[in-house]
């Protein structure tokens, strides 16, 4: 029992002050910052040891779950840039994708050394590819309802992904997942005393790398499959039919379709990688 | 550096006449023998008992010059995905993120530097890379025997040695202590000659 306070404690408590304390200060558009200090400190208390800096994890093993999380930062504030406009609108897209796609080339330094070119190549172009497309759906779904159940359901799916990752062969990272996790349920909690809460769409960004980091993680460090990975990692984007719909479909009715669609696809992936 | 240089090893691998080899060794390299080479090692679960595993492939060379020892070199090389402990989920856990990464890491690696004679038994000096991370390490090599073995000269070296897996990065299971941080190891390896290596293959 002790045991499994210390993890819940390990895993929880940073990414759960972190988000409280920047979110409950500055508003969720520093949730992505909260989310990379919460996966650093989180990681650094399971290993018992303070998280290498940059310039020496790339001189030293250039583990990739350090890498996830010190991408995670900085991705983090990149999005808390945006909403603020320091950055000109045009390069909003651009940005956040090269965002992504350096984040991913950090992660994979170590397998890409076993890869050809060509492979390398599909390999980074498909986890951005739908990593770009994820975050573009979010964003969009975040601009159609930007409450707190919005937040909460981010938070959902990326505790879909810690069941995932657990199952593919890692604890650790599905308690990186579920650290993520607990950020973005945090965040929707401050609505408890912030009642104008708004999830600001530069969330999507943070949310996007993270969720699609993880499970790009368990493909190459784990035993994830790439099938389950291409349908956990799209599903956030069946909360695209949180705007869309008739006029004769309420905004509750497609919230409860797009969060159905996104339960659905987790649930598909999991069951994929259990029943492998 | 918290590694330690434990003890000597104790046993003989096989039944051929201990002679110090030293001085009958041919100062050829030898080639470690990988059907006929071990790798132990264990670890404290729970802080009670002692848990053993094995990693079934290990590789490697070794060139002795018993007159300038100095001359002399182990390199060693171990497959971390070959752990074994007799659990299949077990070992899919140990070869992923949470321990040895395999995928990320995928050797262990043993490579001297320096090399003196302690006796009969070689001092081995070298960098143990294990998790992406270079140690130093210092073990004490002994000699465990040689002979022949169909027509083919073989010889016996046993080394044992703790490693803290935390100096590597693995730190995994500390914080719920579930699994010790010293694991200790024990490689005993066959070697044949080179030459006689290339003529016959595989050890079989």
């Amino acid at each position: 029992m002790a045991d499994l306070i210390r993890v819940v404690l390990y895993g929880v408590l940073p990414a759960l002050g972190a988000a409280l304390l920047l979110v409950g200060i500055a508003g969720t558009r520093l949730l992505g910052v909260a989310n990379g200090l919460g996966l650093l400190v989180t990681l650094g208390l399971l290993k018992q040891r303070l998280p290498t800096w940059p310039h020496d994890l790339w001189a030293g093993n250039n583990d990739a779950m350090l890498w996830l999380c010190w991408g995670a930062l900085g991705v983090g504030v990149l999005a808390a840039a945006h909403p603020r406009r320091e950055l000109p609108a045009w390069l909003s897209i651009p940005s956040g994708i090269a965002c992504i796609g350096g984040s991913f080339w950090l992660v994979l330094v170590n397998p890409r050394k076993r890869w050809e070119t060509t492979e390398s190549i599909a390999q980074h172009g498909a986890a951005i590819v739908l990593t770009t497309l994820t975050w573009l759906s979010v964003r969009r779904a975040i601009g159609a309802r930007p409450g707190p159940l919005m937040a909460w359901t981010l938070g959902g799916c990326l505790a879909g992904d810690a069941v995932l990752l657990h199952f593919s062969g890692s604890t650790l990272q599905g308690q990186m997942a579920g650290a993520a996790a607990t950020a973005f349920a945090a965040a929707g909690g401050t609505a408890l005393w912030r009642h104008s809460f708004v999830l600001d769409r530069a969330a999507a960004l943070p949310f996007a790398a993270i969720h699609g980091g993880l499970l790009l993680t368990g493909v190459h460090l784990s035993e994830l499959g790439i099938g389950a990975a291409a349908i956990a990692g799209l599903a956030p984007a069946a909360l695209l039919l949180c705007g869309t719909g008739g006029p004769g479909t309420s905004a509750a009715m497609r919230f409860v379709l797009g969060v159905t669609g996104m339960v659905a696809l987790l649930l598909a992936a999991i069951w994929s990688t259990t029943a492998a | 550096m918290k590694i330690l240089i434990v003890t000597a090893a104790l046993s003989a691998a096989f039944s051929f006449p201990t002679d110090p080899l030293t001085t009958a060794l041919p100062k050829d390299a030898w080639v470690v023998d990988t059907a006929h080479s071990s790798v132990v090692f264990k670890v404290k679960h729970a802080g009670s008992s002692w848990f053993y595993g094995m990693f079934k492939t290990v590789t490697g060379t070794i060139a002795l010059d018993g007159s300038k020892p100095e001359n002399s070199s182990f390199e060693v090389e171990i497959d971390p995905a070959s752990v074994d402990t007799r659990n299949g989920d077990r070992d899919q856990h140990l070869r992923g993120p949470d321990f040895f990464d395999c995928k990320q890491f995928p050797t262990m690696r043993f490579q001297s530097s320096k090399v003196e004679m302690a006796g009969n038994d070689f001092k081995v000096t070298g960098t143990l890379s294990l998790h992406g991370v270079d140690k130093p390490l210092t073990v004490v090599v002994q000699p465990t025997g040689s002979g022949e073995m169909m027509g083919k000269k073989v010889a016996g070296f046993e080394a044992t040695f703790v490693v803290k897996r935390s100096d590597f990065g693995i730190e995994y299971g500390l914080a719920q202590k579930a699994l010790g941080d010293e694991v200790h190891m024990t490689i005993a390896v066959e070697a044949n000659p080179k030459a006689a290596k290339a003529d016959a293959g595989e050890g079989k």
